[in-house]
């Protein structure tokens, strides 16, 4: 008969030589057959090649296979890049393949890896100690490793993008350049200055993967693969977005990721500040004015073009006026302009640009207002107008007349809303005199008073005035508030 | 049955024998593994190798007090030594005095070679490693010390 204890003993046998097999295994792995170990004796058999001199000799004689790292408490950073990365300060090694080619260019010289690291430039897992570890592409971490022609964003941590030398960061001067010219700032607000209709860019940087739709991207899902589509077609990547197809080239779109990875508040100690990086931040505080027409271009453009002419937009489903337009120009007075543009037109796309709101300097408000008249014709005085008009007829004539386009009680339709408060406030009767009597040239708005074939007859023109100003009144007021506030938001099905 | 000849062990005795070792083998293996853990790597302090600039920056007979490293580089006609700044008694930074350093906080004293002459000072102070980078430029690793006297030629 058989032991009965024999099966256990067999059983702890087997499971003590498997624990042994296994604990000596990852022993064996850890402390020989690491990656970066294998790097090390890769490393220093270049270095014995290498070593023909007396400081060739010295350097192989201090090398150590070793884990190396770089601990930066004032930057919370731990890099263990340089465990595998040995030749970055070596000026020998410039032919090596990676890990172990010295650092290009001459960033090291003045960015030395025991005083910066390697993180606060290229991102990615510092403390990891493999390479996919290091790049954190496809794990939790939330800034991996840049690729290398978009490293350069991160330089404006410390510098002034706007002082640094050009060639220096190629794809940054191109995004700049872009952002101004494409006027990026119609719609979107950095530094406190821009538009309303898209979300404020100051930290577009910090954004993780986390925080952007990848569900219609292919992987890798990173920011910068997210900016790179999102530049190239934003409705493809966004699908309600309201953005224009900025329509640029690959590498436009590649340079407009880098500067907006660029845009990041981070929080740096004050020694690794470049001087022209604190100058940078002073200025922002205290903004010298822009000239009107650099106004124009960098805030005005992506919706009213160069403003000659009248476009419908399908997306804002109405038209964008032509602000620059004769007609436009010849009948509205600078106070009309300005009140416009500083306080915006509620219910519209028109976001309201004074200081309070999209962040124009009073001043740079005065040149944008004569950029836009700076092609305006002398106008000839106006006949004043001294008929007194009757608001009951001035309502039928504008039923039968206006309210097609500019809708029911002024509320707008295709054309603009005349209840609309900033537009009551500010246009004088003189401007919608004109307006009704000369109409708006390069729009639907027909003349209503040609020489040749008058529509309406001044006292028409003063019932329709009448009329009008009733919409102004505090009770018109009200229900075109609360009809502003419950209106589908801008982009929704109107 | 002679006494040269080996104890008889049964097959049931020798695998009873044969587990039990096996079990304390895996688990002293556990052990040794378990006991390495508190034993980090790399230590998580700040690199305190600092890197001083290119040689030819220092003249022969020059002194150069690096404040935010907290030591002194010395070039004499011998080499380049380096001593560093922080006090051996309570860890102050000490300045440089008439004839060596002097400690502000408890007074002691040491002349320019580090050792101690006067005050509560209980050791020199200590002289650092010098050595250079593989771009050329001067590195003087404050973990390691080296005996007084030790200098680094270029």
């Amino acid at each position: 008969m058989k032991d009965p204890s024999r099966i256990y003993r067999w059983l702890l046998l087997v499971a003590s030589v498997v624990t042994i097999v296994y604990l000596v295994g990852a022993a064996v792995r850890e402390n020989y057959l690491a990656q970066w170990r294998t790097v090390q004796h890769e490393y220093r058999n270049i270095l014995r090649e290498k070593a023909t001199d007396d400081r060739g000799r010295e350097l192989l004689a201090k090398f150590r296979v070793e884990m190396k790292q770089t601990t930066i408490p004032a930057l919370g950073t731990v890099d263990r890049c340089v465990t595998c990365h040995n030749g970055i300060d070596d000026p020998r090694m410039t032919d090596m393949p990676q890990p172990h080619r010295t650092h290009p260019g001459h960033i090291l010289d003045k960015h030395p890896v025991d005083r910066f690291g390697c993180t606060v430039c290229h991102h990615g897992q510092g403390a990891a100690m493999s390479f996919n570890e290091a790049k954190a592409e496809d794990v939790f971490w939330d800034y991996p490793l840049l690729p290398p022609e978009l490293t350069e964003s991160t330089c404006v941590t410390c510098h002034d993008a706007e002082r640094l030398p050009p060639d220096q960061i190629p794809l940054l001067t191109v995004g700049m350049r872009l952002y101004r010219e494409k006027s990026c700032g119609s719609c979107h607000k950095l530094g406190g200055r821009g538009g309303s209709l898209g979300p404020a860019l100051d930290n577009e940087g910090a954004k993780t993967k986390h925080q952007l739709i990848m569900t219609n991207l292919k992987p890798p899902h990173t920011t910068w693969s997210w900016q790179n589509a999102h530049f190239r077609d934003p409705g493809g990547v966004v699908p309600d977005s309201l953005m224009r197809n900025p329509t640029v080239t690959r590498q436009e779109a590649l340079a407009l990721t880098a500067y907006m990875l660029s845009q990041w508040k981070r929080d740096v100690p004050e020694s690794y500040l470049a001087p022209d990086k604190i100058e940078q931040k002073y200025r922002a505080l205290h903004p010298a004015p822009l000239a009107g027409e650099e106004v124009y271009r960098g805030y005005c453009t992506a919706c009213h073009g160069n403003g000659t002419y009248t476009r419908w937009d399908k997306k804002f489903n109405r038209f964008i006026p032509a602000i620059r337009g004769v007609s436009l120009i010849s009948t509205a007075t600078r106070e009309y302009l300005r009140a416009n543009i500083e306080q915006g037109r509620p219910g519209t796309q028109m976001p309201a640009w004074g200081s309070h709101a999209g962040g124009l300097l009073p001043e740079e408000i005065t040149g944008v207002v004569e950029y836009l008249r700076s092609g305006a014709p002398a106008v000839p005085a106006m006949t004043a107008l001294t008929l007194h008009g009757d608001d009951s007829n001035g309502l039928s004539l504008f039923l039968k007349n206006c309210a097609g386009c500019h809708g029911m009680n002024g509320r707008g339709g295709m054309a603009p809303e005349i209840g609309n408060p900033v537009f009551q406030q500010a246009a004088t009767d003189e401007f919608i005199i004109r307006t009704i009597r000369n109409g708006r040239i390069g729009t639907a708005m027909p003349a209503f008073q040609r020489n040749d074939a008058p529509a309406f007859s001044d006292q028409d023109i003063a019932d329709v005035l009448a009329y009008l100003r009733t919409l102004g009144e505090p009770k018109a007021q009200k229900a075109m508030a609360q009809r502003v506030t419950s209106r589908t938001p801008p982009g929704g099905k109107p | 049955m002679s006494r040269l000849d080996p104890p008889h062990v049964s097959r049931r005795s020798f695998l009873s024998l044969v587990s039990l070792g096996s079990f304390f083998a895996a688990l002293g293996t556990a052990a040794a593994g378990i006991f390495r853990l508190p034993n980090p790597a790399v230590l998580p302090g700040p690199v305190r190798r600092f890197k001083l600039g290119p040689p030819e920056q220092f003249s022969a007979g020059s002194e150069t007090a690096f404040a935010e490293q907290n030591l002194v580089l010395f070039r004499d006609d011998e080499g380049f030594y380096a001593i560093s700044s922080t006090c051996t008694h309570l860890g102050c930074t000490v300045a440089r005095s008439k004839d060596g350093f002097a400690c502000p906080c408890h007074g002691s004293r040491f002349n320019s070679k580090g050792s101690v002459v006067g005050g509560p000072a209980p050791r020199p102070l200590p002289w650092l490693e010098v050595s250079r980078s593989a771009n050329g430029d001067l590195v003087v690793n404050a973990d390691n010390e080296v005996p007084e006297g030790t200098r680094y030629r270029v």
